[in-house]
């Protein structure tokens, strides 16, 4: 796999596969390893990247130290990752002045290319 | 069911609360045994009398019921233990419902029972893992559909903290709720922030507490010498689950569309003629998108309606009269069951100090985790 010119890297040379792609239907289901289409309930999904630039949609701070591995205040967006999957993900900045709605966001900090543990997103350099 | 209820009438006959409170060393049994005693002497009903019951419960654990059940007397009656996250008691009442309206049996006990601290979600158990550990988190979630309804209609914090601050002036008058102290919009908005906008006033809290519901056939009321005018009839029973988001309505706000017109429909009516609405609102910003998607007031409009008093106590449609799950309380097993207790009182003009004039229609709409969504109306019997 090689990096997308729409994809920066993130730390290492490839990127994560994030979601799981339907064979029957065309639909993106997250995560990669999901059990079934969300749409159709088949199977037969293949794991890949992000199909195009994740976007920022919506984004809050959370004050509470309301989950566990938690450290508050944080920043929590929700980022389509692929059309139609829009999930909560926590952002990298310092507070919400940072961000816009709608701007292009890049994926940083995965542990490997095979999970998303450990994974943020920041707004992609040029925004920043 | 939807011919079902129509074909076979369905009573509530009794209500009973234990009151919602913050934890404690009380057991479940006393909280529960506390409810149904009360459900009993208010529709003048023997234990041996009830045929069925259905427990709401989502922390205590296997078997809830009969361990409880057993101190009224051992009668052989069927017993059936419903965990549905937040709408377990709602799913309870539904459940009870459908066992009058089937013909299966004619009095029927649906009762919520609930401690705080020991129930589990499946969704850490899924064997997949999520972008953030928030994500299974209902204050995120709420907090990004509240700062989205702001963004989207022009409004700041206050319009939220309304909310809030009706429904813990409306908890202030009922004996059964968790908090029972009036907030102002200052307090309100002063009270630590939790995400978003959301501040910890406008979050319902954790509690324990018990409610129950007895249902009845008109048969039963006419041999069993109930009374029927303080008996409101059950005319509508949908539960639904979430479906994925289409265009920009969130799959959450399209779920409580979708049930509350499906009940609507079965009902026989439109939204308009609904005079009191209790409903979901563990966070503030729920009440509103939640009356806008059940159709209490038009779409975006909903801060606006309830800004001038339109969804407060006498206003055109209460909207959680008993203080909601803000003021109230949100015990889990409870809530559901004890939306059905606030309706049942009202209708019988019995909610003293809470007193909604004129509650002929009204519907109590819960949603759970995952999501699922159950939506009853009931009618004022003359
Ligand atoms: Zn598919």
């Amino acid at each position: 796999m090689t990096t997308s010119p729409l994809m920066p890297a993130w730390g290492v040379d490839h990127l994560p596969t994030l979601l799981a792609h339907c064979r029957r239907c065309g639909t993106y289901t997250f995560p990669s390893n999901a059990w079934g289409c969300r749409e159709c309930g088949d199977d037969t999904l293949d794991k890949v990247p992000m199909p195009q630039t994740p976007r920022l949609r919506n984004f809050i701070t959370v004050y509470g130290d309301v989950a566990p591995g938690l450290t508050s205040p944080v920043v929590v967006g929700e980022v389509e990752i692929a059309p139609g999957v829009v999930e909560e993900a926590l952002i990298a900045v310092a507070d919400e002045s940072q961000l816009k709605l709608d701007m292009p966001m890049e994926a940083i900090g995965a542990d490997s290319a095979d999970t998303q543990r450990g994974l943020r997103f920041r707004p992609l350099k040029a925004q920043r | 069911m939807s011919r079902l209820l129509q074909e076979r009438a369905v009573h509530v006959v009794g209500i009973g609360m234990h009151p919602y409170q913050f934890p404690s060393e009380t057991p479940y049994v006393h909280l529960g045994l506390t409810a149904v005693r009360e459900a009993l002497k208010d529709a003048g009903l023997q234990w041996p009398q009830v045929q069925a019951a259905f427990v709401g419960t989502a922390a205590i654990g296997m078997a809830a019921g009969r361990v409880m059940l057993r101190h009224l007397g051992s009668t052989g009656l069927s017993v059936t233990q419903v965990e549905n996250a937040s709408a377990s008691g709602s799913s309870a009442f539904r459940l009870a419902c459908q066992a009058v309206a089937s013909g299966e049996h004619d009095v029927v006990l649906a009762v919520g029972v609930d401690k705080t601290g020991h129930a589990r979600r499946a969704s850490g158990s899924d064997g997949l893992s999520t972008l953030s550990p928030t994500s299974n988190l209902p204050v995120a979630k709420f907090a990004l559909l509240a700062r989205r309804y702001l963004r989207d209609g022009g409004l700041n914090i206050e319009a939220l903290a309304r909310v809030a601050v009706k429904n813990h002036g409306n908890a202030s008058l009922n004996p059964y709720a968790q908090f029972r102290k009036p907030r102002t919009l200052e307090q309100v908005l002063a009270s630590p922030k939790v995400a978003g906008e959301l501040t910890v006033q406008q979050c319902c809290p954790r509690g324990e507490g018990a409610a129950a519901v007895i249902v009845a056939s008109a048969a039963a009321i006419a041999r069993l010498g109930l009374s029927r005018t303080r008996s409101p009839r059950v005319i509508a029973s949908v539960s639904i689950s979430e479906k994925l988001g289409r265009g920009d309505v969130p799959p959450i706000v399209q779920m409580v569309r979708d049930s509350s017109l499906a009940a609507l429909e079965q009902a026989g009516i439109a939204a308009s003629d609904l005079n009191m609405v209790e409903l979901h609102d563990a966070f503030s910003i729920e009440e509103i998108v939640y009356g806008e998607a059940i159709g209490v007031s038009k779409p975006g409009e909903g801060a606006h309606d309830l800004a001038r008093g339109d969804t407060a106590i006498g206003g055109r449609c209460a909207v959680n009269a008993s203080g909601g799950l803000i003021g109230m309380g949100h015990p889990i097993g409870p809530t559901g069951v004890g939306q059905i207790a606030e309706i049942t009182r009202q209708m019988r003009s019995e909610a003293t100090g809470r007193q909604h004039p004129n509650t002929r229609l009204a519907m109590a709409h819960m949603i759970g985790l995952g999501s699922v969504a159950i939506a009853h109306v009931l009618q004022k019997t003359d």
